[in-house]
This record gives structure tokens, C-alpha cells and sequence, in this order.
């Protein structure tokens, strides 16, 4: 389907039939969920040999698997024989994998090695071989995020992040002792369309003051870019919208504190902050060392992985179909965090981005209805818009991306579309632009 | 926040008399009433102030897999609140900015299969229960919640005093928007 009237980013206009047209759907499903990276596990959950976790890559479940010799392979969760589910678990530790149905098992390198009957009944002329299980094409890590890829033209893990790798190393990179996930893996289905949450997260600051109001009043316990409940002030100085990074984006305050402005006692966030903060800077530099380590941000890899370093929540959206969504969510942390703040920060979840958490129950309400009124034959028709602060972007001094002053603007969901149009448009990887605007040549400081 | 507390009190495993089980019965009877009623301020008053309401996430796993997702309170939980963190989720309600909430959602809570048991603790009971929460809001909007609690409730007075609660929900995905609710 053409899609070049569907989206317009130089006046940011989408039409509603994107939220909702079963034909558009199934050709994301193979553009965009077969095309790009996907977020599949954080190497801390699964650290041993034999560690398992299951995932989706699009509606494809895949059980992704730490191998003996500690690299992370992936498979199409689905027996070679008759299709069956080879794994039910969520996750766990397992030697093999035996299918339920028949008995095939498979061995956590994917190959198969147990067929019941296989001299009796297939008189030993089954070449296992050509049967084990399906292995995602490509599978790589980013200093412990485990990327999965269908597409065998993809560009290489560090060229589709790009210049998004500046912010991910905020977190992933900001300490030496690294990164884990913490909890079990919360799961919600919403009857949003999958796009919807992202461009939320990915840059509406807008609706923090007002959809937030409630929630902000009952935990916000400092000064986040100046947003204020009921939407009645903004500080456009106290953070950027940053896009144009292969369609990744970053929406952050510069303030280095106030990622945790949402947690009701941030004594104890404050004080490491503040006893770390020399290393932070050297490790990233003076930018991201002092204005971002600690700030609010809200990192989007497209198509579907958002995380916030400092709120640390951490969350992929999988695709159910054009009006649903599951949305997964896990607490992130850095290693180097003492334990009574990592158990805040995941007990923090409760509260805030957690099933129960006074923001989701905002979010999730405006989104399942935004998905809704795009459903009618006349709705469908008709257009949404992304036009705050258009035209209004440029570089700055220290960082990469094209970037509009403040949280509340509509400049990233302008770039989340323009990407999704460019996927969508094309027919292979070769088709689709690559572009870094105003690339830094990031020093990487040396790593301890 | 109650990190490393213990949920269970020590039980004798003795039923309580007909007496005490009949107003036990009766005070989480009275309990859901306040909740489908949305009458926070009666409800709250139900709570011990050293409350813990600690519902656990619990995913799938192999029965051969013995990870503790019930007791460990350090693991992930969708409530793991004291007193103060439920009276801070009950502001978010009463700033009259909550617009997810208004209009209102319909609530029916279910308490059933509830059997009492005393502790060792003077005055403490264990209450076993079932519960079936309905929702329903705006037009066409529903859903089921369904599963067990455990609860410690404390004499106080004429009344009883919730102190603890754990509450296992049977889902793996929650196949709706969000837990606006008390369960
Ligand atoms: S379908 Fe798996 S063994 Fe037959
Ligand atoms: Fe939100």
C-alpha cells in the first residue's frame, strides 16, 4: 500500500486509517517488525548457559537462549515437525526443548537432537540436519541490550542505532559495573494501536502537566523542565527534543536530577547521583555526564523499545493486530546502584509505570481511545496532527540529532512517522535513508 | 516499600469460632461494599497502619522451576504498598484531575470461600478468601478479575483492622488497561 498521502511531516498531519487498516497493519508486520532491529533481552536475564526467555519479534514468538560458550542465539519458538509451541514458559533454564506434541527435542543450540521412533518408524532417513529450529537471522548485543533481526540486508546493529547510541550509553555506559533488568516481565494488553504508546513516549511531553495532573500532584516531588500540573508552565531552556537519529529519538531534561522527580523519597537517588557524578562525567563527558546522567529521558529505539534512565522503566510494545498491544515492562538499573535504591527503583513501579501505576491508568485510557475514533469509516479519513514548534529545530552545541528546545513540542513524533513512511514506502533495507543529523564524532572514553 | 518483611504470621491452623468467623465474614463482606461504593475515606479506616498490600507479579514458569514468586517480597509486585503509598494513590483521586477516572468505573468485588483461622498472636486472624472483581466503564468497557487472598486482620475496638493482604491474581498478561482497583 502506498503510504506517501498517509503522513506528512513537513506539516505534520497523519490520517487516522494508520491507527487502524488491517492491510497497513500486515505490511508493518513485514516492513517494519521484519525489517528493523528488535529489542529481544537484556544479557542479565538470562546469565547462564541454558537461560531462556521468551519474546516476540512482531507477532513471531521466539525464545531467545544463552549457549555454552555465553553467546545469545535466538529461534522462531515453533517446532520444525507441525508447527507446536516448543516453549510455554515465560522463562527459565532448560538442557533441551521437547516439543509436547510429538516428543522432537531440540538442544539449546537449536539443532535437533532427539526424534522418538526415528529408526522405526522414519526407517533413518529424517536428516535432522536440515530440521532444527528456525534461527533469527541476526542476533547482536549493545553493551548488554540483545538486538534480533529477520532481515538478512539489515545494516549492523551500531549503524541502525546510530547516533542514539550518545543517549543509550547514559545508561548503559554512565557506571563500569553495567546494566540489569530487573523483575518479572509485567504484561498489559491494551486495545491501543502499537504506534500510539510509542510517539507518546518518544516526545509528547505535552500531555505530561495535563493527562498526568492527578498522578503528578499525589508523587512529583521536584521540578521536571518546569511542567507543571494542569499544563500551566513549561521551561523550553530545561530540555531538548532530539530526532533525526535513523529514526530514534530522545526527549530529555538537562538537569541531571530530575528523572527522579516522580519518586516520592529521592534522598537516596540524590545522594549517589551526586557521590558518582565524577565518574559519570568521566566516562560520557561534561554534557552527558552532568546534564543528563540523572535527568529525566526518554530514549525510543524504533520501532518499538522505549526506556527511561531515571524514571527506569523499561518497556517494549509487541503488536497484536492494528488495535492491540502488549506492553511489557521491567525496571532498569545500574549495577553500581546499592541495593536499597535498586529495590526502590523497583518498588517504585507500583506506584508510577507499574500495572497498577497511577500514569498508566492515565495513558493507557487516551490511548485505547485515540485507537478507537480511528476506526469509523468517516474517522479513519480524517487527520491527526503533530505541528507544535514545526520548523523550529536545529543543532546544538555538544549534542548529535536535530533538536527542538523543551519537553513539550511535537518535533520527535514528527521524525517517528517520517521514519515509519520511509520503511513503509520501501521495498528492501537498500531503499530505506540513513541519516545522523548533525553526527558528533563522539570521543568513546575509555572504558574501565 | 515493606522490603524483607515476613507476610505470614505463625498459624495454629485452628479455625476460629463461628462467632469470630461469622463477623470476620462479615467485616471483608463490608470491606467490598466500601470499595465497589468508591467510599475511600471508610475504607482506609479499615487499614492497620502498618499495612502491607502486596500483590506479586507472577509469570510463567515451568513446574520445575522453583523461583519463589509468591513470598520473596523482593521480587517484582504490581501493590507492595504501606499505608502511605495507598493514601497516595487515593490523592491522585481526590485532586479531581484524574480523567481516567471520571466518569467513574463500576465496581462489584465477590468475596467468597472465606475461612478464618486464628494466629499466635492474641487477636490477629488469618482470613482466607476469594474474590471476583468486575469492572465496567463507559459504554462497552469490562473485564474479570479473578483469584485468592490471604489476609491478617487485627481486633481493634468493635472492629476489625486489615493488615496485611496478599492478593494472587491469575493472570499472566492483565488483559486490561491498567489495576485502577483495590482487590
Ligand atoms: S509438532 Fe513437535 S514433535 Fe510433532
Ligand atoms: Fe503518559
Amino acid at each position: 500500500m502506498d503510504v506517501s498521502d498517509l503522513v506528512d511531516t513537513t506539516t505534520g498531519r497523519q490520517k487516522r486509517t494508520i491507527y487502524s487498516n488491517e492491510e497497513l497493519y500486515k505490511q508493518e508486520l513485514e516492513r517494519i517488525f521484519g525489517r528493523c532491529w528488535l529489542f529481544l533481552v537484556h544479557t542479565s536475564q538470562i546469565p547462564k548457559a541454558g537461560d531462556y526467555f521468551r519474546t516476540f519479534m512482531g507477532e513471531d514468538d521466539v525464545i531467545v537462549i544463552r549457549q555454552k560458550d555465553g553467546s545469545i542465539k535466538a529461534f522462531l519458538n515453533s517446532c520444525t515437525h507441525r508447527g507446536n509451541r516448543i516453549c510455554r514458559a515465560d522463562r527459565g533454564n532448560a538442557k533441551a526443548f521437547t516439543c509436547n506434541y510429538h516428543g522432537w527435542s531440540f538442544a539449546p543450540d537449536g539443532s535437533l537432537a532427539g526424534v522418538p521412533l526415528e529408526n522405526e518408524a522414519y526407517f533413518g532417513e529424517l536428516d535432522r540436519s536440515k530440521l532444527g529450529l528456525v534461527q533469527v537471522t541476526h542476533v547482536a548485543e549493545y553493551k548488554g541490550l540483545v538486538f534480533g533481526c529477520f532481515d538478512p540486508d539489515a545494516p549492523s546493529l551500531e549503524d541502525y542505532l546510530g547516533d542514539a547510541k550518545f543517549f543509550l550509553d547514559v545508561w548503559l555506559d554512565a557506571m563500569p559495573g553495567g546494566t540489569s533488568l530487573l523483575g518479572e516481565t509485567q504484561k498489559m494488553e491494551l486495545g491501543s494501536n502499537w504506534k500510539l504508546p510509542v510517539e507518546n513516549v518518544c516526545g509528547d511531553g505535552y500531555h505530561l502537566g495535563w493527562a498526568h495532573a492527578g498522578a503528578m500532584s499525589a508523587v512529583q516531588s521536584m521540578d521536571l523542565a518546569g511542567l507543571s500540573v494542569g499544563n500551566s508552565s513549561t521551561n523550553l531552556e530545561g530540555g531538548l527534543s532530539v530526532a533525526g537519529m535513523n529514526g530514534h529519538m530522545a526527549l530529555t531534561s538537562l538537569d541531571g536530577i530530575s528523572g527522579y522527580a516522580f519518586y516520592p523519597e529521592p534522598k537516596p537517588m540524590m545522594d549517589y547521583l551526586e557521590a558518582n557524578r565524577p565518574t559519570a562525567i568521566e566516562r560520557l563527558g561534561k554534557v552527558r555526564g552532568e546534564q543528563l546522567w540523572g535527568s529525566q529521558i526518554n530514549i525510543t529505539i524504533f520501532p518499538n523499545l522505549q526506556f527511561l534512565p531515571g524514571l527506569n522503566w523499561f518497556r517494549v510494545y509487541h503488536p497484536k493486530g492494528p488495535g492491540k498491544l502488549e506492553q511489557w515492562t521491567w525496571a532498569m538499573v545500574e549495577n553500581d546502584m546499592p541495593d536499597e535504591m535498586q529495590a526502590a527503583i523497583l518498588d517504585n513501579q507500583c506506584l508510577t509505570f507499574g500495572l497498577a501505576g497511577l500514569f498508566d491508568n492515565d495513558d493507557g485510557d487516551n490511548l485505547a481511545a485515540c485507537t478507537e475514533q480511528s476506526r469509523g469509516w468517516r474517522t479513519a479519513q480524517m487527520d491527526v496532527f503533530t505541528n507544535m514548534a514545526l520548523g523550529r529545530s536545529g543543532p546544538r552545541d555538544g549534542f548529535p540529532g536535530d533538536i527542538a528546545a523543551g519537553l513539550v513540542s511535537e518535533h520527535n513524533q514528527r521524525y517517528f512517522y517520517r521514519r515509519w513512511q520511509e520503511h513503509m514506502q520501501a521495498e528492501s533495507w537498500a531503499e530505506v535513508p540513513t541519516y545522523n543529523i548533525n553526527s558528533l564524532s563522539v570521543e568513546e572514553p575509555e572504558n574501565a | 516499600m515493606t522490603k524483607n518483611a515476613t507476610f505470614e504470621r505463625p498459624q495454629t491452623g485452628q479455625s476460629a469460632s463461628l462467632e469470630l468467623t461469622h463477623a470476620l465474614t462479615q467485616t471483608v463482606y463490608r470491606e467490598a461494599r466500601m470499595l465497589d461504593d468508591e467510599n475511600y475515606v471508610g475504607w482506609v479506616k479499615m487499614l492497620a497502619d502498618d499495612l502491607l498490600y502486596h500483590m506479586p507479579g507472577i509469570e510463567t514458569r515451568y513446574r520445575r522451576d522453583k523461583t519463589d514468586q509468591v513470598n520473596d517480597l523482593t521480587r517484582m509486585a504490581y501493590y507492595n504498598d504501606n499505608l502511605e503509598e495507598i493514601k497516595k494513590r487515593l490523592s491522585r483521586l481526590e485532586t479531581g484531575t484524574a480523567w481516567s477516572e471520571d466518569p467513574a468505573t463500576r465496581y462489584t468485588h465477590i468475596i467468597t470461600n472465606v475461612e478464618v483461622e486464628m494466629t499466635e498472636k492474641e487477636g490477629e486472624y488469618q482470613v482466607f478468601s476469594n474474590f471476583y472483581a468486575y469492572r465496567n466503564r463507559n459504554e462497552r468497557e469490562e473485564d474479570s478479575l479473578i483469584g485468592n487472598r490471604v489476609d491478617i486482620w487485627r481486633e481493634a475496638g468493635a472492629a476489625f483492622q486489615l493488615v496485611k493482604r496478599r492478593i494472587i491474581l491469575k493472570h499472566n498478561v492483565l488483559l486490561s488497561k491498567n489495576l485502577n482497583i483495590f482487590l
